[in-house]
């Protein structure tokens, strides 16, 4: 609370043609009425001034890259996409509209190539995310022991059906745990970043005296590996890699 | 012509000129180096010339270097050098004139400038000096010069008597309207090969068709009263895509003739069947275009410009349910159509469309464009029913009125019966297909905005909720334990459930308050307590009579006071039992009251 009171307080002080601090969503619901009235440059402007009061919310993000694509921005609309799927996974509408900013794209990279079921295993974990895996993770944990309880507190309890439920319960648990894991790896286990720049070479080493190895374009996603100075090693999905100025790009 | 210039700049001739061994004695002489052009006015644009170098004095055996041409101003070398050595005795001394001749063609009309060449000779220089032009704008289709006419020097002094000439059909046409761009050849004399373009003007603003020119389209046309023998070399559909000024660059061809001789009969002996290359150049072409109006002009303007008729019809008029019907459309006139687009249908959506075939042709007709265009839809009708379809329309350009016009034919009935044959395709029946994609809309403010969110794994509620139940195993194990010795304790058992029991029996007891059967809630009270003390003696309650119970209690070290209000309960109730009217419904309440109480004071001393 301390901190909303703070945020109020700065958006205020920020304001400079209104005497009254503006609450953080007035300040939200001002950028969709810009937005619905076709004043993109304005709304951009609202959503990032609440993003730098280092409020993080999904809806933000995603208005902010719809915005940032409709002014033709296109590596800043992907990277607010990104950047609102990796705060809400379950939202369909982010994940669409990265995917047709995505096809705006001048590199087209080839993912790795994954088998059907891995696929639909992504799937599902992105349509239930990593919060909903959690608890579901402490719901199983809370049966077994309840299930445990019961048997341990009525002596000889314990009876064959017993024993299958709790092993169902225990693979269960395990299938859980190891998919909340997996899902938080894909999402927050590698850094990543976007290209904002329209041309950017990715050269050999962390300086501009070092040769070109190739050529990316606005909105490719990559993966960060390592980091020095101003440069960053980044890698592509087809195993690429190299090393591109940080200013050159959006960190997810 | 451009590719096969001779060199330029520092274009060197290597001539060697083997003089006769007495001429050794006149190599000291005092050479002279002289330029000049040939003829030297009313030079025009299009017409070639020659620029000779002439040296003259003794040059035995020497190499000839000229270099300079590269720095000709609006000029370009078209062929040579052709050298030429004479020599002449004359009063026991010999003289000798070499000269070098070079073809050059006017780039544009204007100054054109010769420059000062050095002409190095047996290593050493000698300079001539500049020469300038005046190069005139060449008048189309008239004949180079009179001079010419005599049929004695072509305009080159080459001796050629023939021009070219480029014509356009139109000077001034609307934006995609086609105009034929023809070049021919005009001459008194037959050549001795074909003509061959040597230049390519650019005509980037223009869509472009060649068209194949024979022959045998030549004619003869009289020019300043003489008789030309018109021969067609290039014949180009343009169609204009900007509008504005546009300039067409002349048009450079070489023609090799036969080598006119004088009347010498010697040298008409020896020159018989020698030939010689001559160039000619068309004049520079202006078209005008003007921009198509936007008034009047529908969103589905077909592109096209020019005259055009449409006529559309079905292949039949009646059909069955998913059978296919050819819908043609045809339009035909004079203009361009090859990039047009096809006339609008508005099919319902009972019908399926596929795409059109396309064919088209053109043809040109005393000098005009006539093009002919064909789309042929497939229909698909879904439903059976009458189907009227709705007038095929074409817009196009009418560059004769200079307005748009709508061609709008209607269709004739189309009759469609139920067939046997299955729906060709899931598409049919109105599906419902995605037109464009666009980005799905922003979202309303839900609740409030969040600030930096953890993951749920990252909250202490998460880490106390999953480690919570590790709290119930050993309290699941205490219980488990405790009910076991329970179990083998059935007594200790009994005795611990002693008073619950009893106070089970007592609430049932006080539901019966209320009752008129005062005998049953009496003895529901006096069981509760024996019951309640054969539990906590683990003995069995028929058997425990009021005497024995009170010898239990006083074993047990229970005061006398107590067990004397236990036996005094009992008593009252087993009176109220026998004597019920001894029992009023107040009695009864007090007497529940005490038995609880006395349970209570005899668990407590226990």
């Amino acid at each position: 609370m301390v901190k909303r009171m703070a945020v109020m307080l700065m958006l205020g002080m920020a304001c400079v043609s209104s005497s009254e601090a503006q609450a953080p969503e007035e300040v939200f619901l001002e950028g969709n009425r810009h937005y619905e009235d076709g004043r993109y440059a304005a709304a951009a402007a609202a959503y990032r001034s609440l993003l730098r009061y280092q409020i993080r919310d999904p809806v933000l993000e995603y208005n902010l890259a719809n915005t940032e694509f409709r002014l033709g921005n296109l590596g800043q609309a992907i990277l607010h996409y990104e950047r609102a799927r990796r705060l809400d996974p379950t939202d369909r509408d982010i994940v669409a509209n990265l995917e047709f900013a995505r096809s705006f794209r001048h590199d087209q990279v080839e993912p790795e190539p994954q088998m059907a079921i891995v696929r639909w295993v992504h799937a599902l974990q992105d349509r239930l995310g990593p919060d909903r895996q959690a608890w579901g993770v402490v719901l199983l944990v809370w049966l077994i022991a309840a299930l445990n309880a019961r048997c341990f507190s009525r002596p000889r309890a314990w009876s064959a059906t017993h024993g299958w439920l709790l092993g169902a319960l225990l693979l269960l648990l395990a299938v859980s745990s190891a998919s909340w894991y997996t899902t938080l790896e894909r999402l927050d286990g590698r850094r990543s970043a976007v290209v904002l720049d329209q041309v950017v070479e990715v050269l050999a080493g962390p300086g501009h005296n070092n040769p070109a190895l190739f050529t990316v374009h606005e909105g490719l996603g990559l993966w960060i590996r390592g980091e020095r100075d101003e440069w960053l090693q980044v890698s592509l999905p087809n195993g690429l890699h190299g090393w591109i100025a940080k200013d050159a790009v959006g960190e997810v | 012509m451009s590719g096969r210039s001779p060199r330029r700049g520092t274009a060197a001739v290597v001539l060697v000129v083997a003089l006769f061994a007495a001429a050794r004695a006149q190599s000291a002489e005092r050479l002279e180096v002289r330029a000049y052009i040939q003829p030297d006015f009313n030079i025009t644009e299009t017409q070639t010339f020659r620029l000779m170098l002439e040296i003259k004095g003794g040059a035995s055996g020497s190499e000839v270097t000229v270099s300079g041409l590269g720095q000709l101003e609006n000029l370009q070398v078209v062929s040579g050098p052709a050298s030429h050595v004479s020599m002449r005795w004359s009063n026991g001394r010999q003289s000798s004139k070499t000269q070098l001749a070079y073809t050059l063609l006017p780039i544009a009309a204007g100054p054109a400038t010769v420059p000062a060449l050095t002409v190095k000779i047996g290593g050493r220089p000698y300079t001539t000096e500049a020469i300038r032009i005046d190069v005139g704008r060449s008048t189309a289709g008239v004949p180079p010069r009179a001079g010419s006419a005599q049929g004695s020097a072509g305009p080159a002094g080459d001796g050629a008597d023939l021009f070219i000439r480029a014509r356009l059909g139109k000077t001034e046409v609307w934006v995609g309207e086609s105009v034929p761009l023809s070049v021919l050849l005009y001459s008194t004399q037959s050549f001795a090969g074909r003509p061959s373009l040597t230049n390519d003007p650019a005509l980037s603003s223009f869509w472009i068709e060649d068209i194949e020119v024979s022959p045998q389209d030549s004619f003869n046309t009289k020019i300043d009263g003489r008789v030309y023998m018109a021969v067609p070399q290039i014949l180009k559909i343009l169609v204009p895509q900007t509008s504005g000024e546009i300039e067409i660059e002349p048009f450079v061809m070489q023609i090799p003739v036969h080598v006119r001789s004088s009347g010498d009969p010697f040298e008409r002996f020896f020159s018989f069947g020698r030939t010689q290359n001559v160039v000619r150049k068309s004049q520079r072409l202006t078209l005008n275009v003007r921009p198509l109006p936007t008034v009047g002009r529908m969103d589905d303007f077909s592109g096209a410009v020019g005259v055009f008729t449409l006529k559309v019809g079905l292949d039949r008029e009646q059909a069955t349910a998913n059978e296919a019907v050819a819908l043609t459309a045809t339009v035909e006139g004079e203009g361009f159509l090859r990039a047009v687009a096809a006339p609008i249908l508005d099919p319902p959506p009972d019908i399926k469309v596929f795409d059109p075939k396309v064919s088209s042709s053109f043809r040109t007709v005393r000098g005009k464009l006539v093009s002919r265009k064909t789309w042929e839809w497939i229909l698909i009708p879904l439903a059976p029913g009458e189907l009227q379809l709705p007038p095929v329309r074409f817009q196009y350009f009418d560059t004769e009125s200079g307005s748009y016009k709508l061609a709008n034919v209607d269709l004739p009935l189309l009759v469609v019966r139920q067939g046997d044959a299955a729906p060709e395709s899931p598409l049919a029946g109105g599906e419902i297909q995605l037109q464009h994609r666009d980005l799905a809309f922003i979202k309303p403010l839900g609740d409030r905005l969040q600030e930096r969110v953890p993951r749920a794994h990252q909250r202490t509620a998460f880490l106390t909720a999953l480690l919570l139940p590790l709290a119930w195993a050993p309290l699941a194990v205490l219980v488990g334990r405790h009910r076991a010795r329970m179990q083998r304790n059935l007594g200790l058992a009994r005795s611990r459930k002693a008073r619950s029991r009893a106070k089970q029996r007592l609430r049932r007891s006080a539901k019966r308050l209320d009752e008129g059967d005062s005998a049953v809630f009496h003895e529901e009270v006096a069981r509760a307590l024996v019951t309640y003390v054969a539990d906590r003696f683990d003995r069995a309650a028929a058997g425990l009579t009021y005497q024995l119970a009170d010898e239990l209690l006083a074993a047990q070290g229970l005061v006398e006071p107590l067990r004397q209000r236990f036996r005094s309960c009992l008593e009252a109730c087993d009176l109220a039992r026998f004597v019920p009217s001894s029992s009023a419904p107040e009695r009864r309440s007090e007497m529940l009251a005490e038995a609880r109480e006395l349970i209570d004071e005899m668990e407590r001393s226990w």
